[in-house]
């Protein structure tokens, strides 16, 4: 019980070692300085005794120093090889500065000591410098002298930057997420960019080191981090999911967090075995993972796609650069085409400023097949025949064909739009035969159908074929009618 | 002038100003382009700028968003003023009982009022002025003075727990626009034209109309300036009365033909200027003449409502037909949204209650009940509402408490930022959703908090915009929205 909190006292205490280090270092550097003033203009050998003084206070407050800074390595976290050098170092100054203390002292019975003694406290400055330096590295890391190094001077002394550099981590660009190894190119940009700082080679708090396979799978002082395959008992992710302010969350509260798509990528990656080799596609990511992963693509950082889960499959499919001649002839007739997002070759085309767009420039879309997704033809002249072609945009989500002269006739050639989720027919001449052919279409979740000759009866006995599509027709509107 | 013709002459201030004019300069080459553009054009552009000595990189709108959006465009009916929570969405029974009875400091805490009331030596509780009940599928409870808004509760996400850091007007107001209690900043219309670009080149991207009739306190239009981004990016306001948008109609006897001659004679003065000046003000102004001239054609058609069925009309309510009235505005808002306007932003005055809530209430929400729930359903019927974002709501709520004397109707309440009501639909919202919760006074949110930057990042989030990483530099430093703080509130979307 005593013992136990004494070991309190004793870790708080270690706290002050980084204030009382600074008293050594300002008084053996001011007893260098005097000491130089003296050797150089001797009418200043009044400061004989204030040496001798500054010495004595130093030596002590380096010896308390030693004590305190040994508390704190107590705490652990730190590189060993790096810390027992600036233990001996420390402990190096404390003796160093006594004995020149002591020889201070000696040298006014003995002149012939002053030679001696000045060469004592010159080595002891050295010995001062590099354990402080020492010391500094392992508090701010051992990148802090060099990654804020301006060019050119960095160069000259051959300081890569992005090696070894927290302060500076430069993710190497995804081309194609399939191919991208989960482990190397997901998962370590993660931990190197916010884990690191605490759990590598320059600072093992906990026991733990995250940069290398086997010290990461190691695990710390309480055991293993990851457990292959469950995310629940994984010390790892259990840390990242708790409350901000518990004190064992990791990253704790006031250090840069992980994003939600860096945290969900984690979670799959645990769960899917933590493997170490495989690339995404061997890994078998399911498609909203997939789109999830997408956003780490071209050097991202996992932009916060939160809503990916509710978007189109079709998201998540890669294709090629569109034609660019084709979306140059649509852009000269007023149309407005457009990637959907930015890492997206998938377009968005509108013609609502080219109210003239009719079935002979339709076929122009089809050379775009693969990239529409969302498709605005409303209030054009296009027709029934302009469907066939349309019908070729396999990758359509979205369709408004609102306020146009298509009709039932035209329905059946959009049979093949797999990924088909919101159809507008809104005063149409669409009617309950076109809205049968409408049944097969397996991703259909809207249709809107106000206006047309489309009936009550006809909407319900698709409903009973398709219960989940949301069907706004003029059946819809009565209802509201009523309600009102 | 001299002043500039001197700086130019001037060699290290001109290599200056000639990097930053020519950078502004791309940047507005860049918008006009906008989505029209593919990104390749665009980066063309911009590189062929970067070259004659542009600075890279910095204040290049977005072109297309970050990612996916849920929404392509909003409509943004502010209620201003301050609409009281409990007497429309945040139904609170204990405040019937409680009448009269002062509320208990422990809820009333130490937060600030305002000088209004900061006199008062207590502070009775004031019964609700009309009754709750429950609607919609998922049993939410509105109140009586809303029965239409009510009538839309399976299409709307309210949410009951919005705070906000101004309790005054104007900088409540602007903070809710522009993210900042001080004037200056961009509005959130200006935000999204100037990084996304318009939807239809014969339109403006953000236009404002201000209803009349609501009240007498005014709104200024700061509320939707474009702040230091480029000028055509503030909203363009829509009046009522025959000239929606002042000076746009030929004069009497001016051929069109000659107006495309003359805009052409200025055009090339105005280019020459540019070369002189490098002034990217210049730009904004050449882009504005060719935006009105296509106005000209595409907003008679517009404000010509003659086609507009008379059940369209008998929907949005009687004060359709009244030119600048709420219902008619709404109106207005559903067809600009037909025609892709990205942003469109309503303003209705009238909610400020300090005194004679039962009346002022009741006037405010005849005004804007019907119609705000006939936008929202024809937006639907029409297949609009999946990708417009519609949002109801004002810059703070109101005290549970009274302001002055406590009488049976004649009482009213104060501005209360700590706690307020506001409704989305649409756009990725969640329909048919509550969110957040007060305490039994409506006066502490004691669930699901949402500070107006999280709203403001959630309504950018829904357009596609990571909020963090949608940054404009001046004077030194990067601006966002948002600026330093705001987090998507993903439980309210879909």
């Amino acid at each position: 019980m005593l013992l136990a909190s004494l070991n309190e006292w004793f870790s708080y205490f270690g706290h002050f070692h980084p204030v009382v280090v600074h008293l050594p270092i300002g008084m053996l550097v001011v007893a260098f300085i005097m000491e130089l003033l003296v050797w150089r203009n001797p009418a200043l050998s009044v400061l004989h005794p204030a040496i001798a003084v500054c010495l004595l206070a130093g030596c002590i407050s380096a010896v308390l120093s030693c004590v305190v800074g040994w508390f704190l390595s107590q705490e652990g976290g730190y590189a060993a090889s790096t810390l027992a050098f600036h233990q001996w170092l420390g402990i190096g100054v404390a003796l160093l500065s006594g004995l020149c203390w002591w020889m201070k002292r000696r040298s006014v019975l003995r002149p012939a000591l002053v030679r001696w003694f000045r060469k004592a406290l010159c080595g002891l400055l050295v010995v001062l410098t590099i354990a402080g330096h020492l010391g500094g590295n392992m508090t701010h890391g051992e990148d802090y002298l060099t990654a804020g190094l301006p060019q050119p001077v960095a160069g000259w002394l051959g300081i890569d930057l992005q090696k070894g550099d927290t302060a500076a981590i430069i993710r190497k660009p995804i081309d194609n997420i399939d191919q991208a190894v989960v482990y190397t190119d997901l998962v370590t940009p993660v931990f190197q960019e916010k884990c690191y700082s605490c759990h590598s080679a320059q600072k093992v708090k906990g026991g733990l080191r995250m940069d290398g396979v086997e010290l990461l799978m190691k695990g710390g002082k309480h055991g293993a981090i990851i457990l292959p395959g469950n995310t629940d008992g994984s010390e790892l992710i259990r840390r990242l999911l708790l409350p901000k302010d518990n004190d064992k969350r990791m990253p704790p509260k006031d250090q840069p967090q992980l994003s939600e798509q860096e945290l969900a990528m984690l979670r799959w990656w645990v769960q899917s075995g933590a493997d170490t080799k495989k690339t995404v596609s061997e890994a078998k990511p399911d498609s909203a993972m997939l789109a999830a992963l997408r956003s780490f693509q071209e050097g991202g950082q996992g932009n916060d796609t939160g809503t990916v889960t509710a978007l189109s499959p079709v998201f998540a499919l890669s294709v090629g650069a569109p034609d660019q001649a084709a979306i140059k002839a649509l852009q000269q007739l007023g149309v407005l085409v457009a990637p959907v997002a930015r890492n997206q070759h998938l377009l968005e085309v509108s013609c609502i400023n080219a109210p003239g767009f009719g079935d002979e420039q339709v076929a122009l879309l089809t050379r775009l097949a693969d990239h529409i997704v969302w498709l605005k033809l409303d209030h054009t002249q296009v027709t029934d025949a302009a469907l066939a072609s349309v019908g070729q945009l396999k990758h359509l989500v979205r369709l408004d064909l609102s306020g146009t002269r298509v009709g039932p006739a035209g329905m059946p050639a959009l049979k093949n739009l797999s990924y088909l989720e919101y159809l507008n027919l809104t005063a149409t001449k669409i009617d309950d035969a076109g809205l049968r052919a409408l049944v097969s279409l397996p991703a259909l979740q809207h249709i809107y159908c106000w206006q047309s000759s489309v009936s009550a009866k006809g909407i319900v006995s698709f409903l009973q074929q398709k219960p989940a599509t949301r069907i706004v027709g003029a059946a819809d509107q009565l209802q509201q009618g009523r309600g009102m | 002038m001299d002043d500039i013709r001197k700086a130019l002459q001037e060699k290290s201030r001109r290599d200056f100003l000639r990097g930053s004019a020519l950078g502004l300069g791309s940047i507005a080459l860049g918008t006009l382009l906008g989505c029209n553009a593919d990104e390749q054009q665009v980066k063309k552009v911009v590189a062929a700028a970067n070259k004659a000595g542009a600075i890279s990189d910095e204040n290049q709108p977005l072109v297309n968003p970050h990612f996916v959006p849920r929404a392509k465009r909003v409509i943004y009916l502010f209620q201003s003023g301050g609409p009281s929570q409990m007497e429309l969405f945040d139904y609170k029974p204990e405040l019937y009982k409680l009448h009269g009875q002062d509320i208990p400091p422990s809820v009333l805490g130490t937060g600030r009022v305002s000088g209004m009331v900061s006199n008062q030596n207590r502070f009775p509780l004031a019964r609700p002025a009309t009754e709750f009940k429950q609607y919609g599928s998922n049993g939410a409870y509105f109140s009586d003075l809303i029965p239409y808004t009510a009538g839309i509760a399976d299409d709307i996400c309210v949410v009951k727990s919005m705070f906000t850091e101004q309790i005054n007007h104007e900088p409540a107001v602007i903070f809710t626009q522009t993210g900042n209690q001080l004037s200056g900043r961009p509005s959130i219309g200006s935000w999204i034209s100037y990084g996304l670009g318009s939807l239809n080149q014969n339109l403006p991207s953000f236009i404002v109309m201000v209803s009349k009739g609501g009240g007498d306190q005014p709104i200024s239009n700061l509320a939707w300036s474009n702040g230091f981004l480029p000028s055509h990016h503030q909203g363009v306001q829509f009046m009522s009365g025959k000239d929606p948008v002042l000076y746009l109609s030929s004069p009497d006897g001016v051929e069109k033909m000659d107006r495309r001659r003359a805009l052409d004679f200025i055009r090339s003065f105005n280019v020459l200027q540019k070369d002189k000046w490098q002034d990217p003000e210049i730009d904004s102004r050449l882009n504005q003449y060719e935006m009105a001239y296509r106005m000209q054609m595409a907003v008679p058609e517009i404000t010509d409502l003659s086609n507009e069925p008379q059940h369209i009309l008998d929907m949005y309510g009687p004060d359709v037909k009244i030119p600048g009235s709420y219902a008619y505005n709404c109106l207005m808002a559903r067809r600009l949204a037909e025609k892709d306007v990205r942003f469109i932003q309503l303003y209705h005055l009238g909610w400020d209650h300090h005194g004679a809530l039962h009346k002022g209430i009741r006037k405010a929400t005849k005004q804007t009940d019907q119609a705000s729930a006939a936008l929202v359903k024809d937006l639907k019927q029409r297949g609009l509402l999946d990708d417009t974002l519609v949002v109801w709501g004002g810059e703070f709520g109101r005290t549970s408490f009274c302001q002055g004397t406590l009488t049976e109707e004649a009482f009213g309440r104060d501005h209360h930022p700590t706690a307020y009501s506001i409704w989305m639909a649409g756009g990725g919202t969640k329909p048919g959703l509550v969110y957040g919760a007060t305490d039994d006074f409506a006066h502490n949110i004691v669930k699901d908090k949402v500070h107006v930057h999280d709203f403001q990042a959630t309504l950018l989030h829904l357009m596609g915009i990571d909020h963090e990483q949608f940054v404009y530099k001046t004077q030194g430093r990067r601006y966002r929205l948002t600026d330093v703080a705001g987090e998507v509130v993903k439980g309210i979307i879909a």
